[in-house]
């Protein structure tokens, strides 16, 4: 959950961090009930949610990155190799 | 995704429900399967991710779960394993565009330098033709200057050649001027002398002697230091002609004196000329030779003393003596 939340799934993957948190939540709560195999159910959910999380926040990173790198990249062609100078 | 999660576990449940009396096909495991198929035909991009829904689904097809809810549980993580698949192949792709543009990067900072150079190049050589052309201009007022220095000289001489003919022209102008006037006063002179001469011949006046009346001819009627009359002297004697005419009988002697100065037989000899050579006038002018003698007498018989230039002048001189005349 940490390593999702270090990726900035909150603003790049809201919705599978949320399920994370939730299958966190009801893990503590089925534990709480002394309810284990329920626990260890959604204790695992919530790290495959987590996982998913992260990945895609990562994802979504990488591509805000190449279009911050194309517009970098098409910036620098037109300061660099301007149109009509050949 | 979880919603859909939530689908599939209520589905499996009914299915496990209604069929779990016979053994029957995974549809589950079958379905994953096939989608596992298209998403993961290049794994190459994640090869992890795709390693842990093949393992799932190994394990799967080798040991089904027995229970609907284990059934469940392995088909949720099998989607969310193919989900996160799907994310780090993205991730990889969009690494993969990155590192593409990176190159891109390159390429276009490369093209910028080659086209830096290429200016670079052509600035150098319209720099080089700039300055060819700049020293062919400075070569060309180089040799402009030097034919306008050639010129100047040419000109500087000609003037020198002309300021020099003009000097020179000047100068003869100022010689012959000089000359000139030199002609005139020595003509000046020569006149002046003549008619001292002439007014000294008309004015003379006979001077007793012992032994006759004499006339007596200064100096001035000889060069210095000449035994020669004067030409003005020679022409003009007729006054001494007409004097002794006045004595036609009488015998005339022409005595010739020096002052003191010199050895006395050069003042001896150069009285002699002087009276030879007034003779000499007098016979050219008409008188009778036999009449006439000639003799030097040198530094006697002075007619004032000799220790003044003035007395000096009046010894020098060459005396008519008509002999017995009173």
């Amino acid at each position: 959950m940490t390593a999702a939340r270090e990726a900035d799934a909150t603003h790049h993957a809201p919705v599978e961090l949320g399920a994370a948190e939730a299958a966190l939540a009801n893990a503590l709560a089925a534990q709480e009930r002394r309810r284990s195999a329920d626990a260890a159910v959604l204790y695992r959910r919530a790290a495959l949610q987590a996982a998913l999380a992260q990945s895609r926040a990562e994802a979504a990173k990488a591509r805000e990155s190449v279009r911050r790198r194309e517009a970098e990249i098409d910036a620098l062609r037109a300061d660099l190799l301007p149109e009509g100078t050949r | 995704m979880t919603l859909r999660c939530g689908g599939l576990m209520v589905g499996v449940a009914l299915m496990l429900a209604g069929c779990s009396a016979t053994p029957k096909r995974d549809l589950d495991r079958e379905r994953l399967a096939a989608q596992w198929e298209v998403a993961g035909a290049d794994s190459s991009l994640a090869p992890l991710a795709a390693r842990d829904v093949e393992d799932l689904l190994a394990r799967w097809a080798a040991a089904p779960p027995r229970r609907d809810v284990d059934r469940m549980l392995l088909a949720e993580e099998v989607e969310v394993r193919i989900a996160i698949f799907e994310a780090e192949q993205s991730r990889a792709l969009s690494e993969r565009r990155l590192n593409e543009l990176d190159g891109e990067e390159k390429l276009i900072r490369l093209e910028a330098a080659r086209r830096d150079a290429e200016r670079a190049h052509l600035e150098t050589e319209k720099l080089r033709l700039q300055n060819l052309a700049a020293q062919e201009e400075a070569e060309r007022l180089r040799a402009r200057a030097a034919l306008v220095d050639a010129e100047r000289q040419r000109i500087e001489v000609e003037a020198n050649a002309a300021r020099d003919a003009a000097a020179a022209a000047n100068r003869l102008a100022n010689s012959r001027a000089r000359e000139a006037e030199l002609a005139r006063m020595e003509a000046d002179l020569v006149n002046q002398e003549a008619q001292a001469l002439k007014l000294q011949l008309v004015g003379l006046r006979s001077e007793p002697r012992p032994e006759g009346l004499a006339l007596v001819l200064g100096d001035v009627f000889f060069a210095s230091g000449q035994g020669e009359l004067k030409p003005e002297a020679a022409d003009n004697l007729a006054p001494v002609v007409e004097f002794l005419a006045r004595y036609p009988a009488q015998p005339v002697r022409i005595e010739g004196f020096t002052d003191d100065r010199g050895a006395d037989a050069a003042n001896l000899a150069l009285s002699q000329r002087r009276a030879d050579s007034v003779r000499s006038a007098l016979l050219a002018s008409g008188a009778d030779a036999a009449r006439l003698t000639a003799i030097g007498r040198g530094e006697a018989d002075p007619l004032a003393a000799n220790d003044t230039p003035g007395g000096r002048a009046r010894n020098r001189r060459v005396e008519v003596l008509v002999v017995g005349a009173k």
